[in-house]
C-alpha cells in the first residue's frame, strides 16, 4: 500500500510540472487544447495527492509501523481519534495535509472558472502549480512520509502529548486553510499581472475566497491560543511566541487587504498597493510556513532539525522576483482613477487602517527576525520579550480599533464639520459617559480606560449603524423590528457581515485589556487541609491522588473553590507523565466566567503531598473566545451568498411594458 | 513491492495520461472572435454590477443621513455618467446584452422606487435615467419619461 502513496506523490509532480509548462505554452501560443490539458492536470493532481492522503490514513489506522512517520507519531494505546490527527501531528504529515488543501484548492478554482477568467486562468493554475511543486518536491526528495523502516518496531512512539488535546486536532487543518487560501487570491493577482487585465474583474473574483482564508486563519490563530492557554500551562493565550507571530503577519496584511478592495471596487483606487498587499500576504504566508517547518526556531511546533530550509528560501525569493517584475511591468496601467481629495475622508480612514495593519505587521517581523539576524550577524541570539511586542503594537492595535469605529460611518471624498458631528456625536458621549462611570466604579488602569473608552466608542458607532438601518428599513416596508434587522443584514450583507466582524474585535479587545491589565499571579504551597485566598477567591487543598492510565500516570489535587465563604466549584489540576514519550505535562484546572477565570496548574508536589499551585485570576478572558464567535458569525454573513434578484412580477413586467409602450407613442 | 501494488500504480498511470493527453488529440477551436466578445462584455457586465452596487450604497448612506444633499448628488451623477458609459459599451458589443440591460435598469428602478419611504421624503429617482426627481414633476426633467403612472 505504502508504494502506492510514494508513487501518487512522484507523479503528481511530474502531473503539477506539466501542468504549469503546458497552462503557460497554452496561454502564449493561444491553444485552447493545451489550456484543457492543463486544467486536467490540476484536477490529476488533486486526484494524485488524494490518493497518496487516503494511502497515509490507512497506514496509520491499521499501525503500519513499517512507515517510519506511522512509528514516530503514532502508537496502538492512541485513541483512534488522535491517530487521526496524528496525520498532521509530524513534518511530514502536515506537509501533505497543506499540499492537499492547496490542490484541492485548485481544483476547486479550475471548477469554478471552467466557463470564466479564460485569460486568467493559464496563470492562475501555472502559479497554483509552482507552489504544489514545491512542496511536492520537498515531500518526494527531502521528507517523504512514505520512508519505510529497515526495521519495524512492535510499536511507534506516539504523538507528542502535548498535541493529544481536541483543540489541536482542529487547530492546524484550520490554519493551513488559512495560509494555502491566500495561494488563491495571489494566482488571481498574478494572472491579472500576467495577462495585462488589470481592471477590478480579478479583485471581485477573489473577494469571497480572499474571506474564506481570512477566516480560517484566524479561527485557527484564536483555537492555537485556546490551546496554549488550556494545554501549555503559563496562564496566558498568546506569548508572541515566533510561530505565533508567523500566523498572525499574514492575517495582519489579508486583513488590511480586505479593506482596502473595498476602495478599489469603489473608487477604483489603491490598485498597486492591492496587489502589493496580495502579493505580501501570499509571501508571509509562505514565509510562517517556513519558521515553523525549517527548525530555524525553536517552539513547540518546528519538528526537529531540517532540510527544508532551503526550498523554502529559494521558492519565496523566485515568487518575489515574478511578482516585483510583473508588478512593475504593469505599473502604467495600474494608476488609479481617482485621487484623495481629503484628510477627513472615509478613503484616507481606510488608507490610515492600511497603514496601521502594515505598520504591525513589520513590527511583528522585525521582533520575529530580530534574533535570528542578531546572532547571523553578532553571533549571539538577542530574543524580543513580549513587552517590545506589546509596547508598539498596543497602541497600534487600539488606533485600528477606533478607526473601524470612524471608517463606516465618515463619509466619502470629504467629510464636513456636520457630518462629523452628527455621526459621532452619540458614539462619543456614549463612550465618555460610561467610561467615567467606569473610573467611579475604581477602574484607575490608564490604558484600560482608554481601551475601554475606544472599544465603548466603536461599539456605540455600531449600534447606531444599525439603528439608523433598521429605521430607514422600517420606514420603508414597516414590519417588526426582527423582521427589519433580518431584511436589514439579507440585503446587505457584507456590509452588516463586516459591522459584526467589528463588533467581535470590539470584545476581543475588551478581553485582552481585562486579562492584560487586571491579572492576577499567586504561587501559593499547601498542605492537604490547608486553604489559601487568591483574589476575590479562597481555595482549600483536600488532597493528591495517583492515576494510571494506558497512556500515563497522573497526579491530581482536589482543591475546593469558595468566595465569602459561599462553595463555587471543585477543580482537578493535573500533573501527567506519558509512558511513551517520558514527557511530563500538566493539566490545566480552569473555571470561566464573563467575569474571570481562575486557573490553577500543580507546578509540584512533594511525598509529604506537600503542594505547589501556581494561580492565576484573568479577568474577563471569557469576551476573548466569545469574540472570536462573533466575528466568525460576521465572516460567514458577510461571505454568504447574495441572493440573486428575483424574476420581476407580472406586475413589474406590465408596468414595463406599458413604460416602452408610452415611450413609443411619444417618439 | 507487491504485484497487486505494482498493477495499481500502473493503471494509476495509465488512466492519468490518457485523462491529461486526450484534450490534445481532439480538436478545440481556438479562440475565437465570439470568445473575445464575451471577454469584453463579461467585463462590462462585472463593472455595470459593481458600480450598481456602489449606486445602492450610495443610496442608502442618503437615506440613513451618510452623505449630505450636495454630495449625495454630486456623487450620484458621477457614478451614472459611469454607468451610461458602460452601458453605451454594452450596447454597442450585443443587442441581446443591451436587452438584459434595459430590463434590469427597469427593474432596478422600480425596486428603488418601492423601497422608497413612504410619503416621499426620500429620493425618487427616474426609472428611466435615475435622475433625482422633485415631488411634483409629472416627468423626468432629464428625459421625458412619465413618471406618475397609475
Amino acid at each position: 500500500m505504502s508504494d502506492i502513496g510514494g508513487a501518487a506523490l512522484t507523479f503528481a509532480l511530474w502531473t503539477a510540472l506539466y501542468a504549469g509548462i503546458i497552462a503557460l505554452l497554452g496561454a502564449r501560443l493561444g491553444r485552447q487544447a493545451m489550456i484543457q490539458s492543463a486544467e486536467r492536470a490540476t484536477y490529476g493532481v488533486f486526484g494524485l495527492v488524494t490518493i497518496a492522503m487516503v494511502v497515509m490514513l490507512y497506514a496509520l489506522l491499521t499501525h503500519d509501523f513499517r512507515l517510519q512517520y506511522v512509528a514516530s507519531v503514532s502508537n496502538r494505546a492512541m485513541p483512534t481519534f488522535y491517530v487521526i490527527a496524528a496525520l498532521w501531528g509530524g513534518q511530514e504529515g502536515s506537509m501533505l495535509l497543506w499540499l492537499w488543501i492547496l490542490v484541492t484548492y485548485s481544483a476547486i478554482v479550475v471548477r469554478q472558472n471552467r466557463s470564466r477568467h479564460r485569460a486568467l486562468m493559464p496563470y492562475v493554475i501555472a502559479t497554483l502549480m509552482t507552489t504544489a511543486l514545491l512542496f511536492l518536491a520537498m515531500l518526494v526528495m527531502a521528507e517523504n512520509p512514505f520512508r519505510q523502516l529497515a526495521h519495524v518496531p512492535r510499536d511507534g512512539q506516539g504523538l507528542n502529548p502535548l498535541l493529544q488535546n481536541p483543540l489541536m486536532v482542529i487547530h492546524p487543518p484550520n490554519l493551513y486553510l488559512g495560509f494555502v487560501g491566500f495561494a488563491v487570491p495571489f494566482a488571481f493577482a498574478m494572472g491579472a499581472l500576467a495577462s495585462g487585465r488589470l481592471d477590478t474583474q480579478w479583485i471581485r473574483s477573489i473577494r469571497r475566497w480572499t474571506l474564506v482564508a481570512w477566516l480560517f486563519l484566524g479561527v485557527g490563530i484564536l483555537l492555537g491560543g485556546q490551546w496554549a492557554y488550556v494545554e501549555l500551562g503559563w496562564g496566558g493565550y498568546w506569548a508572541w511566541d515566533p510561530v505565533e507571530n508567523a500566523s498572525l503577519m499574514p492575517w495582519l496584511t489579508g486583513t488590511a487587504f480586505l479593506h482596502s478592495i473595498m476602495i478599489q471596487e469603489k473608487k477604483g483606487m489603491l490598485k498597486i498597493w492591492n496587489i502589493t498587499l496580495v502579493i505580501l500576504t501570499y509571501a508571509l504566508s509562505i514565509f510562517g510556513t517556513f519558521l515553523t517547518r525549517s527548525g530555524v526556531i525553536s517552539s513547540v511546533h518546528a519538528f526537529a532539525k531540517s532540510s527544508l530550509g532551503p526550498y523554502f528560501l529559494l521558492y519565496l525569493a523566485g515568487i518575489l522576483i515574478i511578482a516585483v517584475i510583473l508588478l512593475v511591468k504593469r505599473l502604467p496601467q495600474l494608476q488609479s482613477d481617482h485621487r484623495l481629495e481629503s484628510v477627513v475622508s472615509r478613503e484616507s480612514s481606510f488608507l490610515f487602517n492600511n497603514l496601521f495593519f502594515v505598520g504591525m505587521m513589520f513590527a511583528v517581523l522585525w521582533g520575529t527576525l530580530f534574533p535570528i539576524i542578531s546572532e547571523a550577524v553578532q553571533g549571539v541570539k538577542i530574543s524580543v520579550a513580549a513587552p517590545f511586542f506589546n509596547q508598539v503594537n498596543m497602541p497600534l492595535g487600539l488606533g485600528l480599533l477606533f478607526l473601524s469605529g470612524v471608517c463606516p460611518l465618515i463619509a466619502w471624498r470629504k467629510a464636513s464639520s456636520r457630518n462629523l458631528r452628527r455621526n459621532f456625536l452619540y458614539p462619543f458621549t456614549f463612550s465618555f459617559l460610561i467610561t467615567a462611570v467606569l473610573y467611579t466604579l475604581g477602574i484607575r488602569h490608564v490604558i484600560a480606560l482608554i481601551s475601554f473608552a475606544v472599544c465603548l466608542f466603536v461599539f456605540g458607532t455600531i449600534v447606531l449603524e444599525f439603528y439608523r438601518g433598521i429605521r430607514t428599513r422600517r420606514a420603508a416596508s414597516g414590519g417588526a423590528l426582527g423582521a427589519a434587522l433580518i431584511s436589514l443584514i439579507r440585503r446587505n450583507r457584507r456590509r452588516y457581515g463586516g459591522y459584526i466582524v467589528h463588533f467581535g474585535m470590539v470584545l476581543i479587545f475588551v478581553g485582552i485589556t481585562g486579562s492584560s491589565a487586571y491579572k492576577i499571579e499567586q504561587n501559593v504551597v499547601l498542605q492537604p487541609g490547608e486553604r489559601d485566598v487568591v483574589g476575590p477567591f479562597t481555595m482549600q487543598y483536600d488532597h493528591l491522588t495517583r492515576m494510571v492510565e494506558p497512556t500515563h500516570e497522573a497526579f491530581i489535587a482536589q482543591l475546593t473553590i469558595s468566595r465569602q465563604g459561599t462553595y463555587l466549584t471543585t477543580l482537578y489540576p493535573e500533573k501527567r507523565l506519558y509512558f511513551a514519550q517520558n514527557q511530563p505535562t500538566t493539566e490545566v484546572a480552569l473555571r470561566t466566567t464573563p467575569f474571570a477565570d481562575l486557573y490553577i496548574i500543580l507546578a509540584g508536589f512533594e511525598p509529604s503531598k506537600t503542594a505547589t499551585f501556581k494561580v492565576f485570576v484573568n479577568p474577563l478572558v471569557f469576551w476573548i473566545w466569545l469574540g472570536g464567535l462573533v466575528m466568525v458569525l460576521g465572516t460567514v454573513i458577510a461571505i454568504w451568498p447574495e441572493r440573486r434578484s428575483p424574476l420581476p412580477t407580472p406586475q413589474a413586467m406590465a408596468q414595463r411594458m406599458v413604460m416602452t409602450a408610452t415611450q413609443e407613442t411619444r417618439s | 513491492m507487491m504485484v497487486l501494488d505494482v498493477t495499481v500504480i500502473a493503471l494509476i498511470a495509465i488512466s492519468l495520461v490518457v485523462y491529461i493527453g486526450e484534450p490534445l488529440l481532439r480538436r478545440i477551436a481556438d479562440k475565437s472572435a465570439r470568445q473575445e466578445v464575451d471577454d469584453t462584455a463579461e467585463r462590462l457586465l462585472l463593472q455595470k454590477e459593481m458600480l450598481y452596487g456602489a449606486i445602492r450604497d450610495l443610496d442608502f448612506d442618503f437615506q440613513t443621513g451618510k452623505v449630505d444633499q450636495q454630495d449625495y448628488a454630486e456623487l450620484r451623477q458621477q457614478l451614472e455618467r459611469e454607468a451610461v458609459h458602460i452601458l453605451r459599451q454594452l450596447d454597442a458589443i450585443d443587442p441581446l446584452v443591451a436587452f438584459d440591460n434595459e430590463v434590469e435598469q427597469q427593474v432596478l428602478a422600480l425596486r428603488q422606487r418601492r423601497l422608497a419611504p413612504a410619503g416621499g421624503s426620500g429620493p425618487e429617482t427616474c426609472a428611466q435615467c435615475c435622475t433625482l426627481l422633485g415631488h411634483e414633476e409629472n416627468f423626468c426633467p432629464s428625459c421625458g419619461q412619465p413618471l406618475r403612472l397609475t
